[in-house]
C-alpha cells in the first residue's frame, strides 16, 4: 500500500485585511506519492511552496483543495477519527535542531514520547539504531551537539513504528561533515525499516543522493518531476538546468568557467534572484 | 567601517559549552555568591517567618493597650514606640505582615491562575477562541482597579477578601497577555509539533511543554504582581476598606497614623519602611530570576549559527580630532608589510573554572592580498568565527588574545586604542555577518543605516551621502537603488539583504573585506549571485576578502586561496586549484568526501565524532580520533605545518603516505554502527 500520497494539493493562507481577507496561493496543483521504503524529495528556493506541502501533509494546514492519502487514509479533513487513525503513521524530523527538542527533556524522554508506557528499553534500543550511545538517555538536549540532537530528533519520529517520516530540511542546519553523517543513517534506517521517506531540501547535492524520485518546485508549482537521476542529470526544466548551474561544485576550474559564461551571458545566470 | 560589538557570541558561548562537557548541566556561577539573588532572600526569609510564626519575633501582644503610653517615640522596650492606644508598634508591624503577604499572594495567586490557563489556552489554540479572550481581556485591563474594588465592595460588602479579589481581577490581563505570548513562541517549537503529530491531547501538551518552559518568565510576573498586590492591600487598607481594625495590617497602620502623623511622624514611617523593603526585596528578586533563566535559556538558543548585531546601529562615535594617526608610524610592519590582512602566531583563550586559561584560536598564520580570496574552511567549533573576528580587532568577552600579531594594510592592530579601533572599521575593514536579516535594524530604513555608516565615516554633505548611498546599492546589485534606501530591512528577501550588509561593509572604500559564511543562510541561486558580487568587488576594486565557510563547494568557487581550520588550529594550506585537485590532509578530504556532489558516483561520507572541545586537546594531532591513518606517533608531539609541495604546507606526519587523490577512496573511519 502507498504510504502516502497526495494529489492535486492546494494551500492558500489567508490574512485579514480591514474587511476583506487576502489570499495567497502557496501551493497549487502538486501530486506526488511515495511508496514504502522510497524517498522522494521535494526540492526549491525558499517560497516554492516546499515547506507548505509537508504541513499540510502533517495537517498543520488545512488544504484549499486536493487530497492527502496517509497509509490508505483520506486526513484531509483532519476530522477526530482520521487523526486517531493515522497517529504515529506520520512522523516529521524539522530543520532547527535548537528547537527540535524540549529543553527540559530528558533525552528518554523525549524519544519516549510518542509512545507513553513504552519501557526504558525501548529508547535504548531506538538510541541505538540512530548510533547514539546509551548513555545520552539521561541527558538533556543542550549537552548534545546540532547533529546528535538530530540523531535523539530522528529516532523520536521513529519511535511509533511510523509508515512516514516528513524531513523538513533536516541537514540544512547542520556541517556538512555530519550532514552526509546523517543523510547515510536516515538511509540505512530506510534500509532496515522500510519506512517511507518525504525529504524537503534546497541543496541539489544532498536532494539527488538521499532521493529516488523528486519533485522540484517554483513558486507553489511543479517545474519538472521524476527519477532523481532524470532530474538532475538529465533535466528538462528550464528551471531545473539553472538551479544545477548554481549548485557550486568542488572544482575551481569548472567554477570558474561557469562564472564566465554567466558573465557573458545573463540570462543563464541565476533563475530568479527573488526581490 | 561596520562595527562589531559583540558578534560571535553564539559561537563563544558554544566554545565554553563544549570546554566543560562533562559540567554541561551544571551553572558555574553558584547563585548563593550572588548578592542579588541573596539579600532579598534572607528579608523575605524573615517575612515569611513573622507570618508563620509572629509570636516568635514579637515582643508584646499587639492588642493590648497601654493608654498612658500612647504615641511613644523608640525607646528600650518599645523599639519603634507605640501607637494612639499604647500598642507596641514592632508587634503590630510583625503580626501586619501576615495580612499583608497573605492579602498580596491571595491576589498574585488567583490572578495567575485565571490567567495562566486562559493565556497559554488562547495562544495555543488561536482563532477565534483567542480573538474573543483577548478582546475580553482587554476590556478588563481598561477598568481601573481601585474604583472596580471599591464597586464590589459595595455590592458584596466589606472585607478583604472581596477587596483582594476585585484587585486580582485587574491582574489577570497581565498573566493572560504574559502567557498567551509566550504559547504563541512555543506553539511553532519543534518539540510541540512533534508533540501534536504523536497525538498527544491538546491538555497533556499544554501541561507538559508548554507550562514548564514558560515558568521562568511566570515566576518573575508573579513575583511583579505580588508586590503591586501588597501595595493594593495597604492602598485599600489606607482608604478604610481594607482589615476592620483593631487587627493590625501595614496599610491600616499606614491609615491610622497618619491622623496622628503631627504628633507622633514615626507612626507612618515604620510600615512604610516595611512595605518598601518588601517590595524593593521582591523586585530584586525577580530581577535576579529574570538574569539567571535568561542566561541558562542562552545557553539552549544560542547554539544555533545564527546572532549578530546591527552593525550600522553599534558603530561608535569617533572622538573629535582624532584623525588618522596609525598610518604615519613609518616603520613598516615586520611580517604584515605587503598583505591586505595578515594574522601571525594569533592565540585566543577563555578563561575557564579556576582561572585556567583555555585557548580556543591556537597560533593561526594568515595572510590576504590584495585582490585575492582567501577561503577559511572547517567545522562548527574549529574557531574561524573568533579568527574571522580578531581580524577586525574583536575578540569576544571573555577571550583574551593571549600571543600574536594582527595587521591591516600594515598596521599593527592589536596596539590600537579604543578610537583607534572603531576608526580601522569605519574605514580600513568591512565585516559581513551571516544572519543579515538580524544583523540589520529593523526599526530603520536601509538608507538611514547606510546614511549613519558614511556619517560617521566623515562625509558631512548629506546630499553627497544620498548620491553615495545610490552608489553602493547599485555597486552590489539592488535593482532601483534611489527608491529602496526608504524601504525597511523587512522589505528586503534574505539576498537582498545580505548585499544590503556588504553595501554597509564597503561604504568607506575598505580595502579589506571579512565575511562570515554570509551565504550559509541562502538559496543556491542566491547565494550564487552573492558570490558574484563579492568575487567581483575584488577583482575591480582589488579588495582583500577573508571568507569564512564551512562548505568547499562553495570554497572552490570564490577562493584563491584556502586554509583548512581544525580544532583552533591551521591544518592546511594551498591555493584553491591543487587544494581540490590533491588536498594533503586527510581532514581536509574528510570533508571533501562530506560533500553531496550532483552527478558524482561516489556517496558522501561523514567524518565521525566531532571536533574536540576547547581543553580536550591532546598533545599531537587533534584530528587523530577521527582518522582511519592515524599512528601512535600521530599523538606522540605536537605536529608542525609541514611543507607540502609549492606554497603548500599540511599539519600531518604521514602526509607523504597518503594515497593518490580519488574523492571515493576512505580515509576516516567509518560510522560504527
Amino acid at each position: 500500500m502507498t504510504a502516502l500520497s497526495v494529489e492535486d494539493l492546494r494551500v492558500e493562507y489567508h490574512k485579514r485585511r480591514w474587511f476583506r481577507t487576502v489570499s495567497h496561493v502557496a501551493v497549487e496543483a502538486v501530486s506526488f506519492s511515495v511508496e514504502p521504503g522510497r524517498t522522494v524529495g521535494l526540492v526549491g528556493q525558499s517560497g516554492s511552496g516546499k515547506s507548505s506541502i509537508a504541513r499540510a501533509v502533517l495537517g498543520l494546514v488545512k488544504p484549499a483543495a486536493g487530497t492527502v492519502t496517509v497509509s490508505g487514509t483520506d486526513t484531509t479533513g483532519r476530522v477526530p477519527a482520521t487523526v486517531a487513525a493515522t497517529a504515529g503513521k506520520v512522523q516529521a524530523v524539522f530543520q532547527d535542531p535548537t528547537s527540535s527538542l524540549d529543553p527540559r527533556f530528558s533525552i528518554e524522554r523525549s524519544v519516549l514520547e510518542p509512545i507513553p508506557g513504552a519501557p526504558s528499553e525501548r529508547a535504548a534500543e531506538l538510541l541505538d539504531l540512530v548510533g547514539l550511545d546509551r548513555s545520552y538517555l539521561g541527558r538533556r538536549p543542550h549537552q548534545l551537539s546540532g547533529g546528535q540532537r538530530q540523531r535523539v530528533a530522528i529516532a523520536r519520529a521513529l519511535a511509533s513504528t511510523p509508515e512516514t517520516i516528513i524531513c523538513d530540511e533536516p541537514v540544512s542546519a547542520l556541517d556538512v561533515s555530519t550532514q552526509a553523517l546523517i543523510l547515510q543513517l536516515l538511509r540505512r534506517i530506510q534500509r532496515e525499516t522500510g519506512v517511507a521517506l518525504l525529504f524537503i531540501g534546497h541543496d541539489l547535492g544532498v536532494m539527488h543522493y538521499i532521493s529516488d524520485d523528486l519533485v522540484v518546485l517554483h513558486k507553489g508549482r511543479v517545474e519538472e518531476q521524476g527519477s532523481a537521476d532524470d532530474v538532475c542529470l538529465r533535466p528538462r526544466a528550464a528551471y531545473t538546468q539553472a538551479l544545477l548551474q548554481a549548485s557550486p561544485l568542488p572544482d575551481p576550474a569548472l567554477q570558474r568557467e561557469r562564472r564566465s559564461r554567466r558573465l557573458h551571458d545573463p540570462a543563464a545566470a541565476a533563475p530568479t534572484v527573488a526581490t | 567601517m561596520t562595527t562589531v560589538s559583540q558578534p560571535g557570541l553564539m559561537e563563544t558561548t558554544a566554545v565554553l559549552e563544549t570546554a566543560e562537557p562533562a559540567a554541561g548541566g551544571k551553572r558555574s556561577s553558584a547563585w548563593w555568591r550572588s548578592p542579588s539573588m541573596v539579600v532579598p532572600l534572607l528579608i523575605l526569609a524573615f517575612l515569611a517567618l513573622a507570618t508563620a510564626l509572629p509570636g516568635l519575633l514579637a515582643t508584646h501582644d499587639p492588642l493590648r493597650q497601654d493608654l498612658t503610653n500612647a504615641l511613644s517615640g523608640p525607646s528600650w522596650t518599645h523599639w519603634l514606640g507605640t501607637d494612639e492606644a499604647g500598642r507596641d508598634v514592632w508587634s503590630r508591624l510583625v503580626h501586619g505582615t501576615r495580612v499583608s503577604l497573605l492579602a498580596g499572594a491571595y491576589a498574585a495567586g488567583l490572578a495567575a491562575f485565571i490567567g495562566v490557563p486562559l493565556g497559554m489556552f488562547s495562544g495555543y489554540v488561536v482563532g477565534r477562541f483567542d480573538r474573543i479572550a483577548m478582546r475580553a481581556i482587554d476590556v478588563i485591563m481598561a477598568l481601573p482597579g481601585l474604583f472596580l474594588a471599591i464597586a464590589m465592595i459595595a455590592v458584596f460588602g466589606g472585607g478583604l477578601v472581596v477587596a483582594m479579589t476585585a484587585v486580582s481581577l485587574v491582574f489577570v490581563p497581565g498573566f493572560a497577555r504574559l502567557s498567551r505570548a509566550e504559547a504563541l513562541r512555543l506553539r511553532g517549537q519543534g518539540f510541540v509539533e512533534s508533540s501534536r503529530l504523536s497525538g498527544r491531547p491538546r491538555r497533556r501538551i499544554l501541561a507538559v511543554h508548554l507550562l514548564p518552559n514558560m515558568a521562568t518568565v511566570l515566576l518573575v510576573q508573579f513575583a511583579l504582581t505580588l508586590a503591586l498586590a501588597i501595595l493594593a492591600e495597604s492602598g485599600l487598607s489606607l482608604l478604610g476598606f481594607g482589615l476592620e481594625p483593631p487587627d493590625p495590617s501595614w496599610g491600616g497602620m499606614l491609615s491610622q497614623g497618619s491622623r496622628f502623623m503631627a504628633r507622633q511622624g514615626w507612626l507612618v514611617v515604620w510600615p512604610g519602611v516595611a512595605l518598601t523593603v518588601t517590595v524593593l526585596s521582591i523586585n530584586l528578586l525577580s530581577d535576579a530570576l529574570q538574569r539567571r533563566f535568561s542566561r541558562s535559556s542562552s545557553v539552549i538558543e544560542d547554539s544555533g549559527p545564527v546572532g549578530a548585531v546591527s552593525p550600522a546601529r553599534s558603530v561608535a562615535r569617533p572622538s573629535v580630532g582624532l584623525v588618522a594617526s596609525d598610518h604615519d608610524t613609518g616603520v613598516p610592519a615586520p611580517d604584515g608589510s605587503g598583505a591586505a590582512l595578515a594574522i601571525r602566531g594569533l592565540s585566543i583563550a577563555f578563561p575557564a573554572d579556576g582561572g585556567r586559561l583555555v585557548p580556543a584560536v591556537d597560533d593561526v598564520d594568515l595572510a590576504v592580498d590584495q585582490g585575492r580570496v582567501l577561503g577559511l574552511v572547517g567545522e562548527s567549533g574549529s574557531g574561524k568565527t573568533l579568527t574571522a573576528l580578531a581580524g577586525v580587532g574583536h575578540i569576544p568577552t571573555p577571550g583574551v588574545r593571549t600571543a600574536g600579531q594582527i595587521w591591516v594594510n600594515g598596521t599593527d592592530i592589536t596596539s590600537l586604542s579604543g578610537p583607534q579601533l572603531q576608526r580601522l572599521r569605519r574605514e580600513e575593514v568591512g565585516f559581513v555577518f551571516q544572519s543579515a536579516s538580524s544583523a540589520l535594524d529593523p526599526m530603520f530604513t536601509v538608507g538611514n543605516q547606510v546614511d549613519e555608516v558614511l556619517r560617521f565615516g566623515g562625509m558631512s554633505d548629506r546630499k553627497r551621502r544620498r548620491s553615495r548611498a545610490i552608489e553602493l546599492l547599485d555597486e552590489v546589485e539592488i535593482a532601483d537603488a534611489a527608491r529602496r534606501l526608504d524601504d525597511y530591512p523587512a522589505q528586503f528577501s534574505g539576498g537582498m539583504a545580505q548585499r544590503v550588509l556588504i553595501a554597509l561593509a564597503l561604504a568607506n572604500n575598505p580595502r579589506v573585506l571579512i565575511a562570515d559564511e554570509p551565504t550559509t543562510a541562502l538559496d543556491v541561486a542566491v547565494q550564487q549571485g552573492i558570490l558574484d558580487l563579492i568575487r567581483a568587488l575584488s577583482d575591480d576594486h582589488g579588495l582583500g576578502v577573508l571568507f569564512v565557510t564551512h562548505d568547499f563547494g562553495v570554497a572552490a568557487d570564490l577562493c584563491d586561496d584556502i586554509a583548512v581550520m581544525y580544532a583552533g588550529q591551521i591544518v592546511e594550506t594551498s591555493a584553491s586549484e591543487p587544494l581540490f585537485a590533491d588536498p594533503r590532509h586527510p581532514y581536509t578530504r574528510g570533508l571533501m568526501r562530506a560533500l553531496p556532489v550532483v552527478g558524482s558516483n561516489s556517496d558522501p561520507r561523514g567524518i565521525p565524532g566531532r571536533v574536540p572541545a576547547p581543553g580536550t586537546w591532546g598533545a599531537g594531532c587533534r584530528f587523530a580520533n577521527r582518522c582511519a591513518m592515524a599512528i601512535e606517533a600521530c599523538t606522540a608531539e605536537p605536529v608542525r605545518l609541514l611543507d607540502a609541495g609549492v606554497d603548500r604546507s599540511s599539519r600531518c606526519i604521514r602526509l607523504d603516505d597518503l594515497e593518490p587523490w580519488n574523492p571515493s577512496v576512505e580515509t576516516t573511519r567509518t560510522e560504527a554502527s
